[in-house]
């Protein structure tokens, strides 16, 4: 089975604690994500999986079998790099061959497989070109191409889209979808892009300073983010994130000191079980309000700031009592700056996190 | 007057081949470069009183008398026969011993730099300091323990001594100037060939080393200039079966007759061929050595 274990992996860079105590489970035919801002030690989680860094605890285990003391080339593992590291010696074709012959194949058996991973990957008219004589979005390819020619055990990906343009992101993030879709192997994609790990992960696992903040499906790192470091991680634009004063709590209802206003909001109820008076911090996406005509209990009011029109959405920034809100409206819906607007927090869209910065749910 | 012009007219300039103006302008200051090796290539050429003339002269006809003079000499006594001056042996010594000591030099400077480079020491950049100190001395100073070690080993007035001492002479700046193309080249490939199951030789043969061709070309042109002409080691430490073109060549100034002008001009000139030859065969490969890493892939 193409699997990968990490328990308790940690890497230590002299004083620095790159990767502390990282658990992660991958299963065949599973594509995991590992985000994170730029230095939160998911490359060097990713690299430690391949071997090409040591590890200063913990285990890696790859089909069941413990890996740590061998090398790179003998885990049966292949590895997309971000700036893809073709060999620029070597032509597309000897590039593509090139981890085969590890494998003592015979050369019309190479050639076979050559041939054929570069239909797949459309490379048929550049085989015979050196690296540096191909577009970004072939390098790309080849990149991919030589690492699933070899039927490994597993995949690595790291920051595969980077150093593409947009439109050939999109292209071939439903690429490299597909290609590990029919592979069903255990796949580590380690990217910095939440778009990217939210389209091609089955599962996410957020990383911050050497620690995994939560592991789970897209889905529910979305709807579901466990602490404040999630919630404000992922999402664009960024969750709203206020700092409030939980009062009174009533069938489902909470109601909140925000900004110098009370505001009832629907909230999961195992926030009963917080004090009243507890502070807390309220999240809600900038998609989850409603612009509402007329002030209710249930409304939160602010002053129109500043507007960001992005085509089919409007982005609309408010104030309030020097907090800064974000709204994302309709196109069709037109405020003035400065006018003052109500709007109301769609039901279950609001996550309350208390003091530690946790989510409060049951 | 035109090509005046031409130089300062501002129309059609830039990414164009350059004009006749510009083309003449570089010739006349290449011209001004060359001229005292042009000058040294002519008086080989020369007999003795065209060489001695004052003014001196442009145009003469040329003859061979001093190339022959280089390797054969008229004995004194006897018949007049003539007898080898052994030129043809130094120049021999002369590309023995410095390409074995620039090859010496490469291969050890190569694997080492990619030591500093890649698997770094604690204070790594100590141990290049330490090792570019070793250049900081003048040679002057460092010749006489040399020349009395190399007596006490033995090793004095043989090729294998001037061979490791001019790969010794070499080793630091080889070392520093590959660092410096180990360094540009990204460690992802040879990571990525880690992975497609290439043992730790098989990444620096198959993978760094066609990568630095060029970085190799510039480094072996340099250290085979600096070893070629190399002057004082060569005095001190050949003998007269291993010693080099420069040490001969200095032997024939002061002859009987004052310095024969056309026969060191003709040593000089056939001692030029060889570097000539290298760095014309190299220059390829020279040009994007030494440009490597200025351009930001």
């Amino acid at each position: 089975m193409s699997t990968i274990q990490v328990t308790n992996l940690t890497k230590r860079f002299g004083d620095m604690l790159a990767v502390s105590g990282v658990d992660l489970d991958v299963a065949a035919g599973e594509v995991l994500c590992l985000l994170g801002p730029s230095g939160c030690g998911k490359t060097t989680t990713l690299r430690m999986i391949a071997g090409l860094e040591t590890t200063t605890d913990g285990e890696v285990r790859i089909a069941g079998k413990r890996v740590n003391e061998i090398s790179p080339s003998e885990r049966d593992i292949a590895m997309v790099f971000q700036f893809y590291a073709l060999y620029p010696s070597l032509t597309v074709a000897e590039n593509l061959g090139f981890p085969l012959h590890h494998d003592k194949l015979p050369q019309s058996e190479i050639d076979h497989l050559v041939s054929e991973v570069a239909r797949k990957l459309a490379l048929t008219d550049v085989l015979h070109r050196l690296p540096g004589y191909l577009a970004e979005g072939e390098k790309q390819r080849v990149a991919v191409a030589r690492a699933i020619i070899r039927d490994p055990n597993c995949f690595l990906f790291d920051e595969p889209l980077s150093r593409l343009d947009v439109e050939l992101r999109q292209t071939m993030r439903g690429q490299i979808k597909e290609i590990l879709d029919g592979l069903s192997k255990a796949t580590v994609i380690v990217t910095h892009d939440q778009l990217e790990a939210l389209t091609m992960a089955d599962r996410i696992a957020v990383m911050r300073d050497g620690k995994i903040e939560q592991v789970a499906s897209p889905h529910d790192i979305f709807t579901k983010p466990k602490n404040l470091f999630v919630a404000g991680f992922i999402g664009t634009p960024a969750m709203n994130l206020q700092e409030a004063v939980l009062t009174g709590y009533e069938a489902g209802m909470g109601t909140f000191q925000v900004a110098n206003q009370t505001v009832a909001i629907a909230v999961n109820p195992a926030v009963q079980n917080l004090a009243s008076g507890a502070s807390v911090t309220l999240g809600i996406r900038p998609r989850a309000y409603d612009i509402i005509s007329e002030a209710a209990d249930d409304t939160f009011s602010a002053e129109v700031d500043l507007i960001e029109p992005m085509g089919a959405e409007t982005l609309i920034h408010m104030m309030e009592s020097d907090t800064d809100v974000r709204v994302v409206v309709d196109r069709t819906v037109h405020l003035t700056q400065g006018e003052r607007v109500h709007m109301r927090c769609r039901p279950d869209q609001a996550h309350v996190f208390n003091t530690e910065g946790n989510r409060v749910f049951s | 007057m035109s090509v005046l012009l031409s130089l300062f007219s501002k129309k059609e300039r830039r990414l164009r081949e350059a004009g006749w103006g510009w083309t003449l302008f570089a010739g006349i200051i290449s011209l001004i470069y060359f001229f005292p090796v042009l000058w040294i290539i002519m008086t080989a050429f020369k007999t003795r009183a065209d060489a001695l003339a004052t003014p001196p002269v442009f145009f003469f006809t040329p003859t061979l008398e001093n190339f022959v003079a280089v390797f054969y000499r008229v004995a004194q006594t006897g018949g007049g026969e003539a007898i080898s001056t052994g030129m043809g042996g130094f120049f021999f010594n002369s590309i023995f011993v410095a390409s074995a000591g620039v090859f010496l030099a490469l291969i050890i400077g190569t694997l080492a730099s990619y030591g500093f480079s890649r698997y770094p020491l604690k204070g790594n950049d100590t141990y290049l300091f330490v090792v570019l100190t070793t250049r900081m001395l003048p040679p002057i100073i460092v010749i006489i323990p040399i020349f009395l070690m190399f007596r006490m080993v033995g090793l004095s007035g043989s090729y294998i001594g001037v061979i490791l001492l001019y790969a010794a002479f070499n080793l630091p700046f080889s070392i520093w100037m590959m660092k410096s193309f180990f360094d540009e080249l990204s460690p992802d490939v040879e990571d990525s060939a880690r992975m497609d199951g290439s043992s730790e030789f098989g990444v620096f043969f198959k993978m760094c080393i066609p990568q630095l061709k060029a970085g190799l070309a510039a480094t072996a042109v340099f250290a085979v200039i600096l070893t070629w002409n190399e002057f004082l080691f060569a005095l001190l430490l050949t003998s007269t079966d291993t010693r080099t073109v420069p040490v001969a060549m200095a032997r024939t100034i002061g002859g009987e007759i004052g310095v024969e002008w056309g026969l060191l001009a003709a040593i000089i000139t056939l001692f030029l061929v060889p570097v000539f030859a290298v760095t014309y065969l190299l220059q390829n490969h020279l040009l994007r050595g030494v440009t490597f890493g200025t351009i930001k892939k």
